[in-house]
């Protein structure tokens, strides 16, 4: 295939950000387009290289195809709406009912969200209501790295300090191994999630910034196991109004087309969560500390973009009509 | 520029009429259009495949991969009962704006 065509496709191919199913029929589709349009023409009499080059031009650039392409394809079904909002939904059930401090409760939620989310991602397929439910699987090993660091951190400062570990020894070689395992877990996700869209990668990881202040905000206080439940109740609503702005976010966000709404959605979702999560926590927060929040909340939920654009693999993907006419995506690249 | 902007909420409506004639491939589609049309409609054709595949997502045409006798794959769409029904209900309220248009813009001498 011309090389005019394989770099227009590759383009179209880097911009489309959909399902690597999707993503082929459409570059098959606009490949055999753009061959008949150029045979057309030199059959017209026109010469190989302007009928290529022209055949390319009408077609429209392929940021322009790629953009409407994504507002057609991306958008999900009312049944995705449905099912991705489920996890959501039984957060904020958790916190209305002051569930939340029953551990073996939330145990028993994390490992049913896990069971689901693997299922649907052992195919290679992942299904559009499945990111929000890979999000709180991946909760949990990001959020225990967090605390891994902080407790090997203060293991390591007693140790210098006093000449000696304030926990087990065992216990220390298992955290010390246990931080570049649940780091490689959230990785390897993050990043084949970032392959397709890095806006995906967001949105799985909307939860993040309220769980880990939570989380972080219990240890500071008196440790994760201590009897923070009946203290903390008269806020649990607060708390349950963050998840149910996080199904609303989720299912809009499922539902528009325009990645430009999405990303305001993102955006707009994570400043009034940080607004709640300060009204709610028994800490007063100055107007500089929440406007601080905010900005690192923004930061860590647009980094995907920026870990997008450091993803070489996607420059060096091959051409979509290199091998035998076939259509290749770097998903497909990824999964098989 | 005026043809497209006038063609600009009518091409899916152009699409299903192609496709209630028979079933047709993208470049196909492009190019009969542009020949009943004399020319007067020259589609832009990066927004061919994405009207396409809204009425495909919306069920109003399917869409399936077909060898050509020549060994060329394609992909043929055909017109749904539910387009079929989309289109008759386009043509009705089409006939009622342009018969409305023709009296305010092209009014019979008294």
């Amino acid at each position: 295939m011309a090389g005019e065509f394989s770099n227009y496709l590759r383009s179209l191919s880097s911009q489309l950000r959909l399902e690597p199913r999707e993503e082929q029929e459409i570059l098959r589709e606009v490949q055999a387009h753009l061959e008949d349009k150029a045979a057309e023409l030199k059959a017209d009499g026109i010469s190989t290289d302007e009928a290529l080059d022209l055949a390319v031009r009408q077609m429209g650039t392929p940021k322009e195809v790629a953009r409407s392409m994504y507002a057609v394809h991306s958008p999900g079904v009312w049944k995705d709406v449905l099912l991705a909002t489920v996890p959501h939904f039984l957060l904020a059930s958790l916190f209305a009912l002051h569930l939340w401090s029953h551990y073996f409760l939330v145990g028993l939620l994390l490992i049913g969200v896990t069971l689901v989310s693997w299922r649907n991602w052992r195919s290679g397929h992942p299904s559009k209501w499945s990111y929000s439910w890979m999000g709180y699987t991946l909760a949990a090993p990001a959020i225990s790295w967090l605390l891994a660091l902080i407790a090997l951190s203060y293991g390591g400062w007693t140790l210098v300090t006093t000449g000696q570990l304030p926990f087990n020894v065992i216990l220390f070689f298992l955290l010390v191994g246990y931080i570049p395992f649940s780091m490689w877990i959230v990785f390897s996700v993050v990043r084949k999630l970032v392959r397709q869209d890095w806006l995906l990668a967001s949105l799985t990881a909307l939860p993040f910034p309220f769980l880990t202040s939570w989380v972080l905000f219990l240890n500071w206080q008196g440790g994760l196991w201590s009897d923070h439940g009946e203290r903390m109740q008269e806020t649990d609503t607060d708390r349950a109004l963050i998840f149910l702005a996080l199904a609303v976010t989720t299912a809009v966000f499922l539902r528009v087309g325009p990645r430009l709404i999405r990303i305001g959605l993102l955006t707009l979702c994570t400043v009034v969560m940080v607004i709640i999560t300060a009204a709610s926590l028994p800490v007063t927060f100055s107007l500089l500390a929440v406007l601080l929040m905010m900005l690192a909340s923004l930061a860590f939920l647009l980094s995907p973009a920026v870990l997008e654009s450091q993803i070489s693999n996607r420059a060096h993907s091959p051409s979509p009509g290199d091998s035998n006419g076939e259509v290749t995506t770097r998903w497909s690249d990824n999964v098989t | 520029m005026r043809q497209q902007e006038l063609l600009k909420g009518n091409t899916e409506t152009l699409l299903l009429a192609l496709l209630e004639i028979e079933p047709m491939y993208g470049y196909q589609m492009a190019n009969e259009v542009d020949r009943r049309s004399s020319g007067y409609f020259a589609f832009r054709e990066g927004t061919l495949y994405p009207a396409l595949h809204r009425l495909e997502r919306d069920k109003l045409v399917e869409g399936n991969w077909m060898d050509t006798p020549n060994g060329v794959r394609r992909r043929y769409y055909s017109i749904t009962a539910k387009g079929k029904e989309a289109l008759s209900a386009r043509q009705v309220e089409w006939r009622r704006f342009t018969q409305a248009m023709n009296s305010v813009m092209l009014p019979k001498p008294q």
